[in-house]
């Protein structure tokens, strides 16, 4: 038993973070997501979240093969809204029933997301193919791992803030109240980054409780990035709120993230589905 | 990466499940008394016979030096027999035991270690002290040199069966001079003799096997130390990372099988009113919170089997465990319903897991004292 990645994995990532500077066409030619193994693109997809990178990689990730892409989900009184780039060269479905390529999409208004780094537009998707249910516990896997990413960059950074912002003559980090915030959100990131790597191991391993597996990490990583990207909002205090400063944008990427994998609501079905046991 | 385990480690699975199949013991009564020691004691002399005695411990001391991976099977497959691991074999097998082969000498080890192994000695531990709890290092309990002897006087507390055991390892003050973790002692105190008094303490879950334990003049061999005099601090840090986190495998398996026993109830009391869905939506999130834990565990073995120095990493984990345990009867008992304040003196009953889970976050280093070292150890943050 071996939870922790290997060669091939840190090879990768390590591939990935050299191209993270270039434009989204750029890391995609130069083969910056390219994986030979599901465990290997689990931790493309932590590398992304951590590096708070442009929610298109994300999508370009989750298409297969790669692709420019974008991601439609239906909205509860009808049509759809599409995440990711106007010039996506594909249109991923993604509903209850699993995951289709969209033939076409009939795009009615672009509006502004809560994230103001992913671009967003109310539409249709019109319907293709059958969905693909494998796919869906593939790319909620990969979801999964993006937020694991965002939960560890969002403590690297706050982490990082504390260390040099100084108030009443010390570093904000000395105090406990700082520092216990802080290790919460380590015990978060260690959670779903565990979490993670054993739903990616089951999965690629084609165990039974795969599915289940997979419902855990997204569960507990979206809970991780969601709570740390708010921790790393409150370590920064008012520098936290304004747009210049990133901070907020883990929390911001994990909410949208968390409606593009059909919210708690679709993980929860999954985890009262099968026994922990 | 791989979930799969080696054949060898299957095998043992298999071996130890069909050994517990037939041997385990049934399940006992918590409360201490009504035959505990003898119990527990045949129970340690069975593992004994049957070579399973001291997983960890190396094979030159009678142990059976599994690896860690079976070492990680032990626990699961033992918490699956109804096992529990916290009883009065803990201290002398997964801790005294251990300080005493990694600093003990030869004389030391053959007179300690084969009874614990045998099951012929149960030990205790005393370190805390009614004003030294999370600041161990700031215990008063003196020992006093006289002759080839040193004289104990003071108060021990949290020692988990004085009543029922043979020897305390413990820690004393030897010296008042200079910093408070120099001047404290590692000894053995033979707990068969005057002026020792133990007087339970009663806690949340009533009879319980915590005691405090108070000396008069209570004298101990030199022979008794291990390390040197006024080098304990040392000798007690040798072992503090022993076992960490896996150890904890049982409780982490019986709390999965808590959550499973909560959605079985909230099946038979059909939980389904709109008022009530959130309790299913806590029942989700407790399952992913158990398997969280449990992958955090094998996170930190993998780690652990290549670094093969466990590190604060295990802060992290007993965290998460506080705080699981916490919740997860906090659920039960709301899924029960008013039967769930029926106490029952069973630590199988719900309402006895939710009592004993309001210690998760203090026994052991309190979540608190666990986060300022992740926050600094593990995370850099200023001290």
């Amino acid at each position: 038993m071996d939870l922790l990645p290997g060669p091939a994995e840190d090879a990768a990532v390590a591939r990935l973070e050299s191209l993270l500077d270039q434009p989204v066409d750029a890391v995609l030619s130069a083969g910056g997501l390219d994986a030979t193994s599901l465990t290997a693109e689990a931790q493309l997809a932590v590398a992304l979240g951590r590096a708070r990178a442009p929610i298109d990689l994300t999508f370009a990730l989750l298409a297969e093969p790669r692709a420019r892409a974008a991601v439609a989900v239906p909205r509860p009184g009808g049509g759809h809204l599409r995440f990711g780039p106007p010039e996506a060269d594909v249109v991923l479905r993604w509903d209850d029933d699993g995951i289709a390529v969209a033939s076409e999409f009939v795009a009615h208004e672009v509006v502004e997301c809560l994230d103001p780094t992913t671009p967003m537009v109310v539409g249709e998707a019109s319907s293709s193919g059958p969905p693909s249910a494998a796919a869906a516990t593939r790319a909620t896997l990969l979801v999964a791992g993006v937020c694991a990413g965002l939960a560890r960059g969002a403590l690297d950074m706050a982490v990082a803030y504390a260390t040099v912002r100084e108030q009443f003559g010390r570093p904000i980090g000395a105090n406990q109240a700082i520092k216990h915030l802080c290790a919460d959100a380590a015990t978060r990131s260690e959670a779903a980054w565990a979490s993670l790597n054993y739903a990616s191991v089951s999965l690629a391993e084609a165990r039974d409780d795969a599915e289940f597996r997979v419902a855990v990490a997204a569960r507990v990583a979206l809970d991780a990035a969601l709570s740390n990207g708010r921790t790393n909002i409150q370590v920064h205090g008012g520098r936290g709120y304004t747009l210049d400063a990133p901070a907020a944008g883990f929390l911001l990427r994990a909410r949208v993230l968390e409606q593009i994998v059909g919210g708690t609501r679709r993980l929860r079905r999954v985890l009262l589905a099968q026994s922990s046991l | 990466m791989e979930l799969a385990v080696s054949p060898e480690d299957d095998a043992f699975r298999a071996e130890l499940r069909a050994w517990l199949e037939t041997n385990a013991p049934p399940p006992t009564p918590t409360e201490v008394g009504a035959g505990l020691r003898a119990r527990d004691l045949a129970w340690q002399r069975a593992l004994h016979d049957a070579g399973y005695a001291g997983i960890s411990w190396p094979r030159e001391y009678g142990g059976r030096g599994l690896s860690l991976t079976q070492q990680m099977i032990w626990y699961e497959e033992t918490a699956r027999a109804g096992i529990s691991h916290v009883n009065s074999l803990f201290v002398g097998l997964s801790h005294a035991g251990p300080t005493i082969i990694a600093c003990g000498t030869d004389e030391q080890k053959a007179r300690w270690l084969p009874p614990i192994l045998r099951g012929e000695a149960i030990w205790c531990q005393g370190f805390s002290e009614p004003g030294a709890g999370s600041d161990l290092a700031a215990l008063q309990t003196r020992a006093e040199r006289d002759g080839d002897h040193l004289v104990l006087n003071g108060v021990k507390i949290w020692t988990s069966y004085a009543q029922v055991a043979d020897f305390q390892e413990m820690l004393v003050r030897t010296s008042s001079d200079g910093p408070k973790h120099q001047g404290i002692t590692w000894l053995v105190c033979d707990m068969r003799q005057p002026g020792i008094e133990i007087r339970p303490v009663r806690t949340l879950v009533r009879e319980s096997h915590f005691c405090e334990v108070h000396y008069h003049d209570v004298r101990v061999p030199l022979a008794n130390v291990v390390g040197d005099v006024d080098d304990g601090w040392r000798v007690a840090r040798a072992t503090l990372a022993y076992e960490h986190g896996i150890a904890n495998l049982g409780q982490q398996v019986r709390l999965a099988e808590t959550v499973e026993r909560i959605v079985t109830l909230a099946r038979e009391r059909d939980v389904d009113s709109p008022i009530e869905s959130d309790l299913w939506a806590r029942i989700a999130d407790a399952r992913a919170d158990v398997a969280a834990l449990r992958a955090m565990t094998y996170t930190m073995i993998s780690r652990v089997a290549r670094e093969s120095v466990p590190g604060p990493e295990g802060s992290l984990v007993k965290l998460q465990y506080g705080d699981v345990s916490q919740r997860v009867h906090a659920l039960g008992l709301e899924v029960m319903g008013v039967e769930a304040l029926h106490f029952v003196p069973d630590d199988h009953a719900l309402s006895y897991g939710y009592l004993a889970s309001l210690a998760a976050t203090i026994g052991g280093g309190t979540s608190e004292i666990q986060r300022t070292i992740v926050a600094e150890r593990l995370l850099g943050l200023p001290r």
